[in-house]
This record gives C-alpha cells, structure tokens and sequence, in this order.
C-alpha cells in the first residue's frame, strides 16, 4: 500500500519530466543502461550510502509535511530523480544544491541506502 | 577509571607497537566520549556516534536542561504560527533509543591533561574525546547599559527558553499605535537572519493587533542577511511599520535607560514601549574553560572539526569558527555529523567518509512568504569552503514562497528528529 502511495506521488511530483529526463540522460534508455545501473546498484557500498544520507535526513524524514519522505524509493527511480534535480531540469535549489556536488558513485550508493529502508 | 587505566595500557604497549587500531577493543574497554551542550550540535553528535558505533563507544551527553526549547521556529512562536509547546523537546529517545547516557547538570570545568570534565555538582566524567557544543553567551555591555538586569525588560531572547514568551507578551500589551526598538547584534552572531525574521513577526503580531504602532531597527551593521527579500517584504506587508536605521545614520547607541525605556543615540532619543536588545556574542563558557578558544570563539580543523588546541576536543556549532559556515542549526547539525564519523574512526578504527557540510535558512517574513538562503561546504586544509550556493529572489511568486515556507515546516520536523529520536 505504501509503496503504491509513494509512487503516486513521485508520479505526481516528478511525473512524466522526470521520464524524459531520465531517458535524455541515457540511465533508463535501453536495456544495456539499465541493466549496468542495477549492477552498480547492487555492488554499491551501503555504508557509504549511510553516511552521505546524514546530509539528507536533515530534511527528509519517515513522514511529515513540507518535504516528501524519501526512504523506500526505488533505486534506479531514485537515480533518475537525483540526476535530474543535478542537471537542474528538476526545480528546487535546495535539491539543486545537495544534488550538484554528488557524482554517480555517490547517487548509487544513495540510491542503495534508501531503497534499502522501509518507507 | 576505565579511561585511566587505558591510558596507562597506551603509554606501556600504543596502538602502533601492537599493530592494532585500537587498545581500548584490544584490553576490552569501551572508549568513551563526553558531550557538552544537548543542541543542534551536541544532540546531534551524542546521537549520531551512538547510533553508528552501536555499543562500541560509551557516550554521555552533559546538558544543563532537561527540555531543549529550539531557537529556531521561536520567531514563529512569537508571530503566533507555531505554540511553545511544540518547539519544545526532551531527551529520553536519546537513552532509550541509542542508550545515550544523558546527565541533567552543569558543566563547569575540563581539565584538558587528565581528559576530564568537571560538574557544578562536583562530579566528574572521564572521557577519551569531549564534544562541546554549548552555543553561545552573550556580552551584555556591548550595548552600553543593557545588563542581564535589564534582560526581563528588554529580552534578547536569543537563547533557548522563556525570554521570547516574555517578549510576545511585551509586544501584546504595547499601547496602540507604539514603538518597538530593536537592537540586533553585531557580527558574527548566532542566526544571521534571525533578528530580521523577528521583526517580521513582531510587524505580523502588531499588523492584527495595533497596527498604527512602529517598529525601528537600531543596527550595528551597515547590511544585513537578505537585506533586499526583508526590506521588499516589510515594504509589501507592513508598508510604513518598519524603519531600519543604519550605524551610519543613529551613530550608534550611547546609552539605554531601563527605566525610561530610551535609546540613545547621536540621532536621536528613542523612547520604547518594548524592546529586543540582542547584545554581542561569544562561545559558551564551557568552551573558555577548556581554553579552546582564541578570541571569542574556537578554531577547529575543518575536516573533522577538532579544536586546533586540544586534538582530543572537537567544538560544533555556534562556539567554533566555521569560517563562511554561518551559525545557524543548521550547521551545527551537519558539523555533528563530520565530527562523529571522525571521532568513531579514531576511537573503533570504523572508516572515516569525506566530510561535507551544509546549511539552509529559511526565514518567515509573512503568512506563507517565506525565503531561504543556503550553501553547501568543503573541508579546506584552514577553512570550510563554499562549493556552492542559492537564494530566494526577489519578485518571486507567491506559490514559490509558500512552498518555501513549507519546506522549512519539513525541515523543522526533519531537523527535531535527527537531534532527538
Ligand atoms: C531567534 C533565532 C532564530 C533562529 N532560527 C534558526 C533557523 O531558522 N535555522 C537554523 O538553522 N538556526 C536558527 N537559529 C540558530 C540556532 O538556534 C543555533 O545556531 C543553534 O542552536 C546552535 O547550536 P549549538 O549546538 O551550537 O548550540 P545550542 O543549540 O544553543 O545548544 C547549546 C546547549 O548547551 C547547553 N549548555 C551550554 N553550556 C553548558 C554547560 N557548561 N553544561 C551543560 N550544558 C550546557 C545549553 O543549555 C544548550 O542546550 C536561530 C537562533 C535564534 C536566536
Ligand atoms: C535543505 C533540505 C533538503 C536536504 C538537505 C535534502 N533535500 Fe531532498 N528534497 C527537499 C525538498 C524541499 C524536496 C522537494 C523538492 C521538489 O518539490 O522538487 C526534496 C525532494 C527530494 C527527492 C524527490 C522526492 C519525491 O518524492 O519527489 C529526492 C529523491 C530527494 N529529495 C533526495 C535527497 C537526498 C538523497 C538528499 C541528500 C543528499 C537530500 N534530498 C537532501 C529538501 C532537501
């Protein structure tokens, strides 16, 4: 049940830019892509994940007003949100900030950690 | 006791001669590490270094209060958006979650050599790192005339507690159509758009409820934090309650008189029906008596944030010098975070990750017109560095401010529990 809320509202927020983001990123185009981000995903190191998302829960947590929770999302979801708050095709400057300075081994590794925790 | 006899086992077989990270695990001793200060910094580190090192460190948090009334959101106490309660905070999540070993007391003395801290109650606490983040004090005569006596008729309401209930009440009973002086503080200070904000909220209080009284502004400072978003925004909600005076204009203050509620200065006599004088600052006492400071405050090594007096003492927030790094929560929070991953990795070997800082601050200039100003941070080899920065602009729409606003609701939450849960 949650899960489908969670992706209600990413759908909602994010919606069908995020998509096309993601696919003029290349991350979620062709099989080849995606299938290499779900290794990297499944190789990255959590612990790291952990500690890069103290930057984040500063903000973000379990439930609340104001900022959406992000535990639970899907990992490559995740990935395709991050990289476009980054390239800024994603509006927020606080989110434009946090993203800008993580390369795509620290997204992955994010990714991982939140995926990873019940929502 | 256990840090004294681990010392010995150090000085007779180090870490190094015995190819081990650390002596402590090696003779089975938890090492221990004391926090002063139960803020955005402290309770943060206290918890953080608990969570992680799950057991492997023994930590105690030294904080004066058994409730923790956050600075932050007390400007929207005082306009009436938020109710005291609510900003209000204890610690029992802290020990029953974390087993945070939270003492109720004074800290009042750190001999540095023997790694020991010393309670007003006479007790002792032995430590292998101390964290202190005790915010800041204030010097009173930086205002001349202005004293902690004077302190209930002119609250500064710039430390966490009572002072802003007293201050909105000061505000209510104004008569119609009076004047509220503020003095806001000189550089560097706790919350750089925090007096600000707090004319915006007394404007928004007076707006309801007097609104023919004023409000002046006696500033030490010629500019001031989103001084363009404040000003366009008093102009837009309160047009013709608020007058900012700069030190070049009043000359600065001479003298203020309890008694007869006037500011004096080269301008002009200031009669006041209520008034917030936020004096000069300074680190905590604490951070004084351990004599990490230079000046007013503490230098640290950015990358973990150790004092650069004393390697076994790492200061946060307010009371070190972050250098662009304002003081705010904010970034005692994401300090907090630096030092604990540092000080596991020296005390249990555990990997040591880049540091990385940031802050945001938002500030509430009317219902649903907020903005925000914030940075992200590097270690550099002296100081913390700015990699990267925003602002909210001027003329922007009013869904923008309101969604502004609520992030801030979310970061209040987000915040609150990070230190406390
Ligand atoms: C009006 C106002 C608005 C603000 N708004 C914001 C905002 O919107 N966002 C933001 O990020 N920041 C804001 N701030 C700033 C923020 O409150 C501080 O920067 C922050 O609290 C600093 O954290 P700290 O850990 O250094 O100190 P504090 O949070 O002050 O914590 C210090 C603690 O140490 C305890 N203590 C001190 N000495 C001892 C001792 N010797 N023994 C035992 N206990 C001791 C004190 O009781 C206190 O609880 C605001 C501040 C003010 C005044
Ligand atoms: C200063 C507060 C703040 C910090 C710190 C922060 N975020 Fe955000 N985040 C936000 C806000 C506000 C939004 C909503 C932005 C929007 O409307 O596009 C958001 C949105 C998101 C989203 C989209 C969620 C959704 O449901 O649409 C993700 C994913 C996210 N953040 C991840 C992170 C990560 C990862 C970090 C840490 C590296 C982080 N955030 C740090 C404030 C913050």
């Amino acid at each position: 049940m949650g899960k489908v809320n969670l992706r209600g509202h990413i759908v909602g927020l994010v919606s069908l830019r995020a998509l096309a983001i993601a696919s003029a990123f290349g991350v979620m185009s062709g099989a080849v892509a995606q299938a290499d981000l779900a290794d990297q995903i499944a190789k990255a190191d959590l612990g790291y994940g952990e500690y890069l998302a103290g930057e984040c829960v500063t903000c973000h947590r379990k439930s609340g007003t104001g900022i959406p929770q992000i535990n639970g999302i899907e990992a490559e979801t995740f990935v395709t949100i991050m990289q476009a708050y980054r390239s800024k095709d994603l509006d927020n400057k606080v989110m434009q900030m946090m993203a800008g300075r993580l390369d795509d081994e620290q997204i992955i590794s994010l990714a991982a950690y939140f995926s990873s925790l019940p929502e | 006791m256990t840090s004294i006899s681990r010392r010995g086992f150090g000085g007779l077989f180090g870490a190094s001669a015995l190819g081990l990270a650390m002596p402590s695990l090696a003779f089975g001793a938890v090492p221990k590490v004391v926090v002063i200060g139960g803020g955005a910094g402290g309770a943060t580190a206290a918890r953080y270094i608990a969570k992680d090192s799950k057991g492997a460190i023994d930590v105690t948090l030294v904080e004066a209060s058994k409730r923790y009334y956050t600075c932050f959101f007390s400007n929207l106490y005082l306009g009436g958006f938020r109710d005291y309660d609510s900003i209000g905070h204890g610690y029992d999540q802290l020990a029953a979650n974390h087993r945070v070993n939270v003492v109720h007391e004074w800290a009042s003395s750190v001999d540095n050599a023997g790694k020991m801290v010393k309670l007003a109650s006479g007790g002792t606490l032995s430590y292998d790192k101390l964290v202190l983040s005790p915010g800041i004090s204030l010097k009173y005569d930086s205002v001349p005339g202005y004293s902690p006596a004077l302190q209930s008729r002119m609250p500064h309401a710039w430390t966490s507690g009572t002072q802003v209930q007293l201050l909105q009440n000061q505000v209510m009973n104004m008569r119609k159509g009076g004047v509220f002086v503020m003095v806001p503080p000189p550089n560097p200070y706790r919350c750089p758009p925090g007096p600000y904000e707090r004319v915006s909220m007394i404007a928004h209080l007076l707006k309801q409820h007097n609104p023919t009284a004023k409000i002046i502004i006696l500033d030490p400072k010629a500019k001031f934090s989103k001084q363009g978003l404040f000003m366009a925004g008093w102009e837009k909600h309160y047009s013709g309650m608020v007058e900012w005076i700069d030190p070049e204009t009043h000359g600065g203050i001479k003298s203020i008189n309890g008694d007869t509620m006037e500011f004096v200065t080269d301008l002009d006599t200031f009669k006041a029906d209520a008034a917030s004088v936020v004096p000069a600052q300074r680190a905590g006492s604490i951070a004084m008596a351990a004599g990490v400071t230079d000046g007013d405050w503490a230098p640290i090594i950015p990358a973990t944030m150790a004092s650069k007096a004393d390697p076994n003492i790492y200061v946060l927030g307010d009371a070190s010098v972050a250098s662009s790094m304002p003081k705010s929560g904010f970034s005692a929070n994401s300090q907090a975070k630096v030092a604990a991953n540092a000080i596991r990795g020296e005390l249990t070997g555990s990997r040591v990750y880049d540091p990385r800082f940031a802050n945001t601050c938002w500030s509430l200039i009317a219902t649903n017109d907020g903005v925000k100003v914030g940075a992200n941070y590097k270690a550099g080899s002296e100081k913390i560095d700015v990699v990267d920065k925003f602002v909210s602009q001027g003329g922007e729409s009013a869904d923008l401010r309101k969604t502004t606003y609520e992030e801030s609701v979310g970061w209040y939450n987000g915040i609150t529990s990070d230190m406390f849960s």
